[in-house]
């Protein structure tokens, strides 16, 4: 499914755990030069060598693969910055597919070697099909790859798990083939490491979050989680490590340090203290998760695929690595389009006990029948278990802002 | 009675405030039997009217409540349910069929109420609504299939809390390996034996073989017919083969389903069937076709003189089964869609019909909620254009008539075939004046 290209593995970073909160000790040696997307975003990694960037974008696919064949996952999470998309997908399609496309037809100065998908949906199929589409049309070689992903809800387990893993099997292999690198255990046991320690420490933000709602910006948690995907990892771990320690008063933030960028996105720019609410559904565009702090919810946390989803897998070493992927993965608490619905719902109300949330936002994209339809029955369960949830739809852009500002102020009064 | 005013008496009957009733009542169907058998002559074919007689029989024998009903989804592999004796039901037709009587817009409103988007595709709203008004057979089971449509499984799976019975799913993977193959065959054998539970009956390999006899039949007739369709002028209309849906997404599988197409082939065989004389422009028709009674097809069927020589529905991409190795022949059909592929199979099946029916151009209806037909429309189209052929994205809805705007769509149309006028070096104004109607 993929397009060939040969090339060097590029050299990889180590990274050694302790006891307790893993610290790294050995960071990259990054080469001063090239601008990446994320310094603008982020202004905190200052350069990064021309390494070979696999964009990503389903949270079932997993990193560890990348990193292990020696190439650096970059997450895209779409920008309407562009329309490039709009020669290839129609107007009433998915608008996060949309968005991706348009992030990386429009990406300037940065070599994206190529894109993984995974055949979640119609939405990722077609993006798929313009990602072919666009290479094959301007005769440039780039890696387009589909991953067969089951719908781990609604088949037999031991079979899904199977096919997964199988299915990860041939992506290594033709990763390989492609970019001519080798799958080494060592250096895929450190990656899985790594990972760990990424999600731990964003988790340990998430409960930051809902133990303290007011004091960290929920926004800015979600714009972590995103970037997580594409920093380098090495980066990010003692740069997670001091914000996590910064605001637990742990140690003072170092001024004019990395941290402090980043904890400075983090704060918050009101206090809320209203009802505790649940963000659930697609990605929602970040300036409505603002504009609902903004108006005193204090959001406690999130179950998007962009969001605390990510940080939940739990991959265990065990003989094989792709089994033990596959399961990792897909035991993690399923999407909405894994046809889990039950489960899914049992998750959901344990979170809502747990975290004491008093109400639901539902975001829905639209066209995106993922979410559409399960919106239906979790209103259904959660108006049985008395937690009242507001469905709220975009487009995946900041437009309707103030359409939904009265909508959400009267959530909110009704909620609190 | 006529054909005409057959329809019009399954309107009248199923009109007003006990439609729930009427819909749900064994006796209905007694009567409706009766009362096509008054207006067969009048149908366009004896094939259409034993198709009509066999949706109906399958109808009235889902409402019986005699045998456990099976909603599948359109492209779910159905022998499986043919080989039980079970009784298929598939709700995507059901939706078409209320449409075209006109009942569409109750169970749309009805389901948006329940919450359901209206930029979901308008089958499974209105299967939403119908389910929820209490228009269609309680099923005892629902199985979907996950390859083609995200739409089915998402909604069966909430129609399955509703009726609170099992809901089974053929997750069916992209690629087409062995593996793949093996995947999809061990589910396929799992919910035969499933459903053979549900029935309180023991699964007989017998019975399974012989309605993959039956899918080769079908698959055999449905050939011969297609081959036939090569003639010129086009001995059967797309618009009509359009309307034998319920043979595709219910009856492979079913003996009656075989013999609608080889009955279809013998008339065409025969010379029963004539081809518009005037034939201006052959098309070829990607995706379905809208079912309320609007001005569209028959603006383009009756009045602009094109006629649509054939439609990508009919055609057959799958390889003949095995009867004596049913499941992983099964799989291989579903695998073989040449739609859940990279969009290049969809693009080089287009263009090989486009040739082997010698058409002029190509229509694709883009149903305003489907996601795979209409996500790859741009780039198809783009495609099919660099290869030579005119083609037309005709935006629209297959059920949900305010999602259209006749005038808009017509004009479109003209458009389209000015263009194709061109092509052939006349103006279609020409040739309005000696067109019929
Ligand atoms: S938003 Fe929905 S349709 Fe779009 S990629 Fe995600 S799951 Fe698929
Ligand atoms: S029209 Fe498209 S979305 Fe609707 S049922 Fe068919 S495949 Fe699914």
């Amino acid at each position: 499914m993929g397009h060939r290209r040969q090339g060097n593995p590029p050299p990889v970073a180590l990274i050694r755990c302790r006891q307790g909160i893993p610290i790294p000790t050995v960071p990259t040696s990054l080469k001063q030069g090239l601008l990446l997307f994320w310094v603008k975003e982020w202004g905190l990694i200052q350069g990064f060598e021309e390494k070979r960037l696999l964009g990503w974008v389903c949270s079932y696919t997993p990193e560890e693969i990348i990193l292990t064949l020696g190439l650096t996952p970059c997450r895209l999470s779409g920008t309407d910055e562009n329309q490039a998309a709009d020669d290839y997908l129609p107007a009433n399609f998915c608008p996060f597919a949309r968005a991706c496309l348009n992030e990386v037809l429009g990406m300037s100065g940065i070599s994206l070697a190529g894109v993984v998908l995974t055949t979640s949906c119609q939405g990722l199929l077609h993006l798929y099909n313009a990602l072919g589409y666009f290479s094959r049309k301007r005769e440039e070689r780039f890696f387009v790859y589909l991953l067969d992903l089951p719908r781990w809800g609604s088949v037999k387990r031991a079979a899904a798990l199977q096919e997964f893993a199988s299915s990860l099997r041939l992506f290594t292999e033709e990763l390989r083939r492609y970019f001519g690198t080798e799958w080494s255990n060592a250096l895929y046991l450190e990656n899985l490491a790594r990972l760990r320690q990424v999600r731990f420490l964003l988790r340990e933000l998430y409960r930051f979050l809902r133990e303290h709602p007011g004091r960290v910006r929920a926004a800015g948690v979600l714009e972590l989680v995103r970037a997580a995907g594409r920093l380098p990892k090495e980066e990010l771990i003692p740069l997670l490590l001091s914000a996590v320690r910064c605001l637990e008063g742990e140690i003072p933030v170092p001024s004019g340090s990395r941290a402090a960028g980043l904890l400075e996105k983090l704060r918050p720019r009101k206090p809320c203290a209203g009802p505790r609410l649940l963000l659930v559904g697609s990605p929602p565009p970040l300036s409505y998760v603002d504009l609902l702090e903004e108006l005193g919810g204090a959001v406690v946390g999130d179950d998007f695929c962009q969001g605390y989803r990510y940080c939940l897998p739990e991959i265990e070493e065990g003989p094989d690595a792709f089994l033990s992927l596959a399961r990792g993965y897909l035991e993690r608490v399923p999407c909405p389009r894994m046809l889990a619905g039950q489960e899914r719902f049992v998750y959901l109300s344990r979170l809502v006990k747990e975290w004491q949330v008093q109400g639901i936002i539902y975001h829905a994209l639209k066209f995106c029948d993922s979410s559409l339809y399960e919106y239906t029955l979790l209103r259904d369960f959660f108006s049985r278990e008395g937690i009242p949830v507001l469905y709220l739809e975009t487009d995946y852009r900041s437009g309707g802002l103030e359409q939904a500002r009265t909508r959400l102020q009267a959530f909110l009064e009704v909620t609190g | 009675m006529a054909v005409m005013e057959f329809r019009k008496f399954l309107r009248d009957l199923f009109e007003g405030e006990h439609r729930k009733r009427i819909l749900s009542s064994p006796l209905t169907y007694q009567l409706v039997e009766r009362a096509l058998k008054l207006a067969r002559g009048s149908f366009p074919s004896q094939a259409s009217y034993m198709m009509a007689r066999f949706a109906l029989a399958q109808t009235g024998r889902a409402f019986s409540r005699r045998v456990p009903v099976v909603w599948t989804s359109a492209f779910f592999p159905v022998e499986i349910v043919w080989g039980l004796n079970l009784c298929p039901f598939s709700p995507e037709v059901a939706a078409a069929f209320l449409a075209s009587l006109g009942f569409a817009e109750e169970a749309l409103d009805r389901a948006e109420q329940a919450g359901y988007s209206r930029d979901l595709c308008s089958f499974h709203r209105l299967i939403a609504g119908a389910a929820l008004l209490g228009y269609l057979p309680p099923p005892a089971a629902l199985v979907a299939s996950t390859h083609l449509c995200d739409g089915a499984p998402l909604l069966f799976q909430n129609l399955a809390a509703f009726f609170r019975v099992p809901f089974h799913v053929l997750d069916v993977p992209y690629r087409a390996d062995r593996d793949a193959e093996a995947y999809v065959a061990e589910q396929l054998a799992e919910l035969w034996r499933a459903l053979a539970d549900l029935a309180e009956r023991k699964p007989e390999p017998a019975g399974l073989a012989e309605a993959i006899q039956n899918s080769n039949r079908f698959r055999a007739n449905l050939l011969e017919v297609n081959e036939l369709r090569c003639r010129v002028p086009a001995p059967v209309r797309g618009s009509e083969m359009l309307n034998y849906l319920y043979l595709f997404f219910a009856g492979q599988g079913s003996r009656e389903a075989a013999e609608v197409f080889a009955c279809l082939a013998r008339e065409i065989g025969r010379g029963e069937r004539e081809g518009k004389k005037e034939e201006r422009f052959r098309i070829l028709w990607l995706h379905l076709k809208p079912f309320y009674k609007g001005e569209l097809m028959d603006f383009i069927e009756n009045k602009s003189g094109a006629v649509l020589a054939f439609e990508e529905m009919s055609h057959v991409y799958w390889p003949p089964l095995s009867p004596g190795d049913p499941f992983p022949s099964l799989a291989r059909k579903v695998l073989s869609h040449f739609c859940y592929k990279p969009l290049e199979a969809r693009t080089a099946t287009v263009k090989m019909l486009a040739e082997k029916y010698r058409v002029d151009g190509i229509v694709h209806f883009s149903h305003w909620g489907c996601r795979q037909s209409v996500g790859g429309s741009l780039m198809l189209k783009d495609a099919l254009q660099r290869a030579g052929w005119p083609v037309l994205l005709l935006d629209g809805d297959c059920l949900d008539a305010r999602n259209e705007a006749t005038g808009g769509i017509l004009t479109r149309v003209q458009a389209f075939l000015e263009i194709l006028a061109e092509r052939k070096n006349f103006r279609v104004g020409e040739r309005h004046d000696h067109c019929r109607n």
